[in-house]
């Protein structure tokens, strides 16, 4: 008892360092953007409490919400894209097929390049004279206004980000896949079934943890999205890419109304607090085989 | 013992350190090769106050009040630069410190002022509210820019054809730009609509021209009912949407799509934009700064003037010796005209300007009737409805009057009127 006691008492030493970075860096921002949503502050002049006031303004501000559809838009297109394209490839990668690691590793290389870089060579393939346009263009004989038409952009944004981040996700589901005990796929083999009926009554339910995984930190990752919408389009053409990350990022550095900044953030918090909240449900859930 | 006299050696010895010189902290946007001017000024000046030590910091453009907000936050900073267009929010959020005559060697306020070329001040953002609290480092203004051998090759002739009016800007336009399959490949006219600021800057001397009062918060508000307001920004949006001159997909900056031949012609250049041209494939004989058409019955009122001033914080510490250093910052004129910076202070021997500044006299010229920009504490969110106005006819296909009517709601909310 006393050993496990000092034990855990080092093991705490280990990890204070980090507790104090988080601290600082994490934990005292989140509490003091939600102490800064009630006061009105522009980082020079003394604060003053204005109680709700940025919230009821916030529930009536076309802006905001505007945003945060485009945020959602953003991110639930993305998601359901991703989680079929990455479980797919993950399916793929399962069969024997020539330059097999050549392909994954491909496919993975985007996921660690920095979106930065990512947006600026995007930004020059959708120009009407890019790659991307004079393709279209060539085969399908279509201008496509990839970044300069309000129905078009969101969903260039969405392919940016798919081309990004699928290889993260196929890595997950491959790793799922693994996970299934073979015994079921032998017996199923032995009893006669076929590809499909494998897939749909054996892969399908037991990699339900995974894409319920996938699902939730595939929605915090791209709800969280800026760097690809302030390089790419600065939230526009006509805001149509304004996700809530941008607007809180304009409200407080180039408005400088902090307060109304922090409101937004507190409502971006509690949005990503549930979806952070399901999926420690499912962590803590149990395996079902 | 032992401890207390090291305490004490510590305490005289740290002392006599801070005593010893007086720290001017200046945040500086970087710009070779003007750093370098930046850096020997500041030499010079310590040469001359031995008891002053000018720390010079050189901050990347990009979201420079940001960084000059911290620091003045922090107490971080005794002297700094900042655009006209976000110096008002500094001013009237009472960071800066109103100029003090002496430091100068003059008497009175209006003597210094006397030191800069006419209404340089205001063009410059060092005026706010009936004070002057910033001196000018920078001024320019904005010309039309077009690129002559693409005229030559149409059949126009660069002599002869210069656009003076917005309708004949329109029309060469049309006949400079260059389509392949329908899509346009080479612009007659472009700007960069992604970033708010250009289309509220042309927009500004739209306005003007038609007789609207945009130099104010109020007179912005008014002309969004107006006519004229509405024809002036109509003008603007056809260029994209009716006359086809400009394709906002082909390129983001218009100064890199003029440098490289992708435009015929753009609005916001100033006498820098030489420099620029260097960088690109286009060669400076092949293009040139002609001044803002007009139109027919307009005002005579040209590009844009705009700048930076220098100002004292209103925390530092010696504003009297801050604002002295400011002064011997900025009275080399003639150190920075050699690379074509334009410094408006009197001293500065015209003809410098006119050597090293290539088309001089249609800069020089226009100052005189450059529109002067809007001083207010709220200018990024103004000019932040105004883009996403001009955004909403381009790329929403929404109308004009419909996009000025809910630029006039946006205008109202952020003014709380």
């Amino acid at each position: 008892m006393k050993y496990n006691e000092n034990v855990q008492k080092k093991g705490f030493y280990f990890v204070l360092p980090t507790l104090i970075i988080y601290g600082i860096f994490l934990i005292y921002p989140m509490l003091s953007a939600f102490h800064y949503s009630f006061f009105k502050w522009n980082m020079i002049s003394e604060s003053k409490y204005v109680g709700l006031k940025h919230y009821v303004r916030m529930f009536g501000d076309r802006r905001f919400w505007n945003s945060y559809f485009t945020t959602f838009h953003f991110t639930l297109i993305s998601i359901f894209i991703i989680i079929i394209f990455s479980f797919l490839l993950a399916l793929l990668f399962q069969e024997k097929i020539m330059l097999k690691n050549l392909f994954q590793s491909s496919i993975f290389v985007p996921v660690i390049l920095t979106m930065v870089a990512v947006a600026v060579v995007w930004q020059f393939m959708f120009q009407s004279t890019g790659v991307f346009s004079n393709i279209f263009l060539d085969i399908f004989g279509i201008n496509i206004k990839w970044l300069t038409s309000k129905s078009v952009t969101p969903y260039s944004m969405i392919l940016v980000n798919v081309w990004k981040i699928t290889g993260y996700y196929m890595i997950i589901f491959i790793a799922g896949l693994l996970n299934i005990p073979s015994i079921f796929y032998e017996a199923a083999i032995v009893d006669g079934s076929s590809y499909f009926q494998r897939l749909f009554y054996i892969t399908l339910p037991l990699m339900k943890n995974t894409f319920i995984l996938v699902f939730v930190s595939g929605v915090i990752f791209s709800f969280a999205a800026f760097p690809q919408q302030y390089i790419m389009t600065e939230g526009g053409p006509a805001r149509s890419t304004e996700v809530l990350a941008l607007l809180i990022y304009k409200q407080a550095f180039e408005f400088t109304k902090f307060g109304y900044s922090s409101a937004i953030s507190v409502a971006f918090f509690i949005t990503l607090l549930v979806f952070s909240l399901i999926q420690f449900k499912i962590f803590k859930s149990e395996s079902n085989y | 013992m032992k401890k207390l006299s090291i305490v004490v050696s510590m305490f005289f010895l740290l002392g006599n350190i801070s005593f010893a010189k007086e720290i001017i902290r200046h945040i500086h946007w970087t710009q070779p090769p003007y750093d370098k001017i930046i850096m020997q000024t500041a030499k010079d000046f310590m040469a001359k106050n031995p008891n002053v030590e000018i720390k010079v910091i050189l901050v990347a453009d990009a979201d420079m009040p940001t960084k000059v907000r911290t620091a003045l936050t922090a107490d971080g900073v005794d002297t700094f630069a900042m655009p006209n267009m976000q110096s008002p929010w500094f001013m009237a959020n009472g960071t800066t410190a109103e100029i003090i005559p002496s430091a100068f060697g003059k008497s009175t306020v209006q003597e210094v002022v006397d030191m800069w070329l006419p209404g340089s001040i205001k063009k410059t953002g060092g005026f706010y509210e009936g004070k002057y609290y910033g001196i000018p480092h920078e001024m320019s203004n904005y010309a039309a820019w077009v690129n002559t051998a693409h005229m030559k090759a149409a059949g126009l002739d660069p002599e002869k054809d210069i656009p003076t009016t917005w309708q004949e800007f329109k029309l060469i336009g049309k006949i400079l730009t260059k389509k392949n399959n329908g899509v346009i490949t080479r612009n007659g006219f472009a700007i960069n609509t992604k970033a708010a600021i250009f289309p509220f800057l042309i927009l500004h001397t739209l306005m003007q021209q038609k007789g609207q009062d945009w130099s104010s918060e109020k007179g912005l508000h008014t002309s969004l009912s107006t006519k004229s307001g509405l024809e002036a920004f109509s003008t603007f949006t056809n260029w994209a949407t009716k006359d086809g001159i400009f394709d906002p997909g082909l390129f983001d900056n218009e100064r890199e799509g003029f440098g490289n031949g992708l435009t015929s012609q753009f609005l916001t250049g100033g006498t820098w934009y030489w420099g620029v041209l260097d960088g690109y494939s286009v060669k400076r004989n092949e293009v040139m700064p002609i001044k803002y058409p007009r139109f027919k019955d307009g005002k005579n009122i040209g590009g844009v003037a705009y700048g930076y001033c220098v100002f004292v914080a209103k925390k530092a510490k010696n504003k009297e010796m801050a604002w002295k250093w400011l002064n011997y910052l900025e009275s080399h004129p003639e150190k920075y005209i050699v690379h074509g910076w334009f410094q408006p202070r009197k001293s500065l021997d015209k003809t410098l300007a006119a050597k090293y500044i290539p088309n001089y006299e249609v800069f020089g010229e226009e100052f005189e009737y450059a529109a002067s920009i809007i001083a207010t504490a709220n200018f990024a969110e103004l000019q932040d409805a105004v883009g996403a106005a001009v955004q909403r006819v381009l790329f929403e296909g929404t109308s004009n009057e419909d996009s000025l009517s809910m630029l006039k709601d946006d205008v109202e909310n952020i003014l709380e009127m």
